[in-house]
C-alpha cells in the first residue's frame, strides 16, 4: 500500500479540469474560496465557465440551483460550515425538496481548519445534509475516493454532498485493488470480534486501530463506508450477522451523523448488535494543531483503539 | 408597441377571472392568502397572459421566459392564471387544502408543470432567478426571468445578497417586481420594519427602476415590455398596489392577509364579484 501523502485538493483540481474538459454543462462555482478549493486550474482554462460569487452563501445555493434549471452542473465549492449551515434552507427547499443537479463541495470539512476554532470547522454538516430529502452525501477516505467522488457525483443525476478533506492523506488500499461504487460500501478487513465501520479520514485510522488491537489478539474488522446517504444497509446487516458489535468512527460529532445513520439500520434488525458511535462528543469546542485536536477526541488511531480495548 | 385598448379590456378580463379564482377557493375551501393574492393579481395577469413567452402545451419548453413566485404565499394569484392560461383545469382548485392536492398553499414544481420552481420561504426567489438569468447569459439564449417579491419580504437578507450580485453580472435579462402594498402580517411595512426607501435601494445596488401603478394594465404592459430599462442592469419594477384589490371591505387592512371568511364576508365578497362582472355583460 502506497504511504506517500497525497494531496486531496491537488486531486480534486485535476479531476475537476478534466471532468470540465469532458462536460462543458460542468460549471464552478465559489464562494471567494476557488484557489482554496482547488479550482484553479479549472478557472485558468475554463474563465467562461467559472462564476465567483463573493461571500454570499444563500444567494450561492439559489444560483446553483437556477443553474442547474437552465440544464448545467453547478460544482460549488466553499469552506464546509458556511455552505452547508449559513444556507441551509437554500440547499433544502431549492436543492433538495426541488431535486437540483447541484454539487455541493464541503470544503474543508470535519476538523480541518483545526486552529480557527468552532466557527471554521464543519462537525454538524452530515448530519444536517442528511435530513434532507433526495441529496446522496459522500465522505472521501483518500486521494483516490476523493477523485472517484467528484467523477460520480458530475455522473449522476442529483443533489451530491461531498465532504472534502483538506490535509495530505495515505491510501487506503493498494492502487491496484481499487474499486468505488457509490451507496456500496466496502470490506476492508473481516473481524469476528468487533467491526468499525469508518469512513472519510477515520478510514485510515480505524485500519491503524485494528492492527494495534491485533496485537492484544483482538480481532476487529474495518468497513468503508463512503457513501454515507443512501447508506449500504446489506453492508451494515452482514457486520451484524459476521461480528460481535459495531464500533463507527467519524470525524463529525457523534449526533445525526455516520453513527446515527448505521444505528438507524441496526435498530430495525432482528439480529441486532451493540453500536458504538465514536466521534466529537456533542458541544465540543477546541483548536490547534490538527493531528492533536484528532487525538483530543480519541480520533487517532492509537486512541480508538484505546477506546475499543475498553470493551474487551 | 403600445398596448390597445381591446386588449386592456381584454387583460382586465382575465384579471377579474383570476380574483373570482382565488375569492371563490378561498369560500368554498375555508382559508387562503386573500390578501396578497389580489394585490398582484393584475401584475399576473399581465405576464402570463400578455407578456412572457410560454405555452401551455409544452410547459418546460427550454427557451421560454421563466416566471418566480418568490412570495410563494400568493400562489392563489398563480394557479389562477395557470387555469386562464389553460396549464390546469379550474376544477383543481377545488382540491385547495386537501389532502395530496396538487395546489397546495405554496406552488410545488413537482406537482404542476407549469410552475417554474418551488417557492414558498422568502427571499428564495431573486437567487434563484440571479442563476437562471446567468444560466441564459451563459447558453446566449434570449428568455428572460421574471421575479415576483412583496414588499416585506424586502427584509431578507438573502434579496440584497442577490440585488447585488445581479448587477455585478449585468443580468439585463433579470426583471424582479415588487408587489409593494405597503402591509405585512402585523401591520404596516413602515410600522414593522421600513424597507423604504426601495427606489434608492435598488438605484444604490446598481439596477434601472420604475414605479408604477400595480393595478394599471397600461402601466403594467408598458414597464415589462420596456424591460431592460437599461442595458447592462437588472430591471425592478415597483408596483404599488393595494392588498386585498377587489375585495373592497378588505382592501388595505393587513388582517385580510390570511383570510378566514365567514358567511356574511363571502356573501359579500361574491355579490362584489357578481357586479363586478356585469363589465363584460
Amino acid at each position: 500500500m502506497d504511504k506517500v501523502l497525497k494531496d486531496p485538493r491537488k486531486v480534486f483540481s485535476e479531476c475537476l479540469l478534466e471532468l470540465g474538459r469532458e462536460d462543458r454543462k460542468i460549471v464552478a462555482v465559489s464562494c471567494d474560496s476557488a484557489s482554496g478549493s482547488g479550482m484553479a486550474d479549472f478557472i485558468k482554462e475554463f474563465p467562461e465557465r467559472y462564476v465567483e460569487m463573493g461571500i454570499s452563501e444563500q444567494n450561492a445555493i439559489g444560483v446553483c440551483a437556477g443553474l442547474a434549471e437552465s440544464g448545467f452542473i453547478p460544482v460549488i465549492s466553499a469552506i464546509a460550515p458556511f455552505i452547508t449551515m449559513r444556507c441551509y434552507e437554500q440547499i433544502r427547499n431549492d436543492v433538495g425538496y426541488s431535486n437540483m443537479n447541484v454539487k455541493i463541495i464541503g470544503a474543508s470539512s470535519g476538523l480541518s481548519h483545526s486552529t480557527l476554532g468552532s466557527t471554521h470547522q464543519a462537525v454538524e454538516d452530515v448530519c444536517l445534509m442528511r435530513s434532507i430529502p433526495n441529496i446522496t452525501i459522500i465522505n472521501p477516505g483518500d486521494a483516490f475516493e476523493v477523485e472517484m467522488a467528484l467523477k460520480e457525483a458530475v455522473n449522476y443525476y442529483g443533489p451530491v454532498y461531498i465532504r472534502m478533506p483538506r490535509h495530505p492523506m495515505e491510501d487506503i488500499k493498494d492502487s491496484d485493488a481499487r474499486s468505488f461504487n457509490l451507496g456500496i460500501a466496502e470490506e476492508l478487513k473481516y473481524g469476528e470480534d468487533a467491526m468499525i465501520i469508518a469512513s472519510g479520514t477515520m478510514v485510515r485510522e480505524a485500519q491503524k486501530a485494528s492492527e494495534i488491537l491485533r496485537l492484544q489478539n483482538i480481532n476487529v474488522g474495518v468497513i468503508n463506508i463512503h457513501t454515507i446517504k443512501p447508506i449500504d444497509t446489506k453492508m451494515i446487516e452482514y457486520a451484524c450477522r459476521n461480528s460481535k458489535m459495531i464500533f463507527t468512527v467519524e470525524e463529525h460529532s457523534v449526533v445525526g451523523g455516520l453513527g446515527g445513520a448505521v444505528a438507524e439500520v441496526v435498530v430495525s434488525l432482528e439480529n441486532s448488535v451493540p453500536v458504538y458511535i465514536l466521534g466529537i462528543e456533542e458541544g465540543s469546542c477546541n483548536s490547534g494543531p490538527y493531528r492533536e485536536l484528532l487525538e483530543s477526541y480519541s480520533l487517532t488511531s492509537e486512541k480508538l483503539a484505546e477506546k475499543i480495548y475498553i470493551y474487551f | 408597441m403600445p398596448i390597445s385598448a381591446d386588449e386592456v379590456n381584454y387583460l382586465e378580463q382575465k384579471a377579474f377571472n383570476i380574483r373570482s379564482h382565488i375569492i371563490k377557493t378561498i369560500i368554498d375551501n375555508g382559508e387562503g392568502h386573500a390578501g396578497p393574492s389580489l394585490s398582484c393579481t393584475d401584475i399576473i395577469s399581465v405576464l402570463y397572459m400578455k407578456v412572457m413567452n410560454i405555452d401551455s402545451d409544452n410547459p418546460r419548453w427550454p427557451e421560454r421566459d421563466r416566471f418566480l413566485l418568490s412570495g410563494g404565499h400568493k400562489c392563489l394569484a398563480l394557479y389562477g392564471a395557470l387555469v386562464e392560461k389553460g396549464y390546469i383545469e379550474v376544477n383543481i382548485l377545488n382540491t385547495y387544502n386537501k389532502l395530496g392536492t396538487l395546489v397546495p398553499g405554496h406552488p410545488d414544481m413537482k406537482k404542476i408543470r407549469g410552475i417554474d420552481f418551488s417557492t414558498g420561504s422568502l427571499g428564495h426567489g431573486l437567487p434563484l432567478g440571479c442563476g437562471m438569468a446567468l444560466g441564459a447569459k451563459l447558453k446566449e439564449a434570449n428568455y428572460k426571468i421574471f421575479v415576483l417579491m412583496g414588499d416585506g419580504e424586502q427584509g431578507e437578507g438573502s434579496i440584497w445578497e442577490a440585488a447585488s450580485f445581479a448587477s455585478h453580472k449585468k443580468l439585463d435579462n433579470l426583471v424582479a417586481i415588487v408587489d409593494r402594498n405597503g402591509l405585512q402580517i402585523n401591520g404596516t411595512t413602515k410600522e414593522v420594519a421600513n424597507t423604504s426607501p426601495l427606489e434608492e435601494r435598488y438605484r444604490a445596488f446598481g439596477w434601472a427602476v420604475k414605479v408604477i401603478d400595480g393595478h394599471s394594465i397600461k402601466e403594467i404592459y408598458e414597464a415589462f415590455e420596456s424591460a431592460p430599462f437599461e442595458l447592462g442592469k437588472p430591471t425592478v419594477v415597483i408596483a404599488n398596489t393595494v392588498k386585498s384589490k377587489g375585495m373592497s371591505f378588505a382592501e388595505g387592512n393587513y388582517k385580510y392577509h390570511h383570510w378566514h371568511p365567514d358567511k356574511k364576508e363571502a356573501e359579500k365578497a361574491l355579490m362584489e364579484l357578481i357586479e363586478y362582472k356585469k363589465r363584460w355583460d
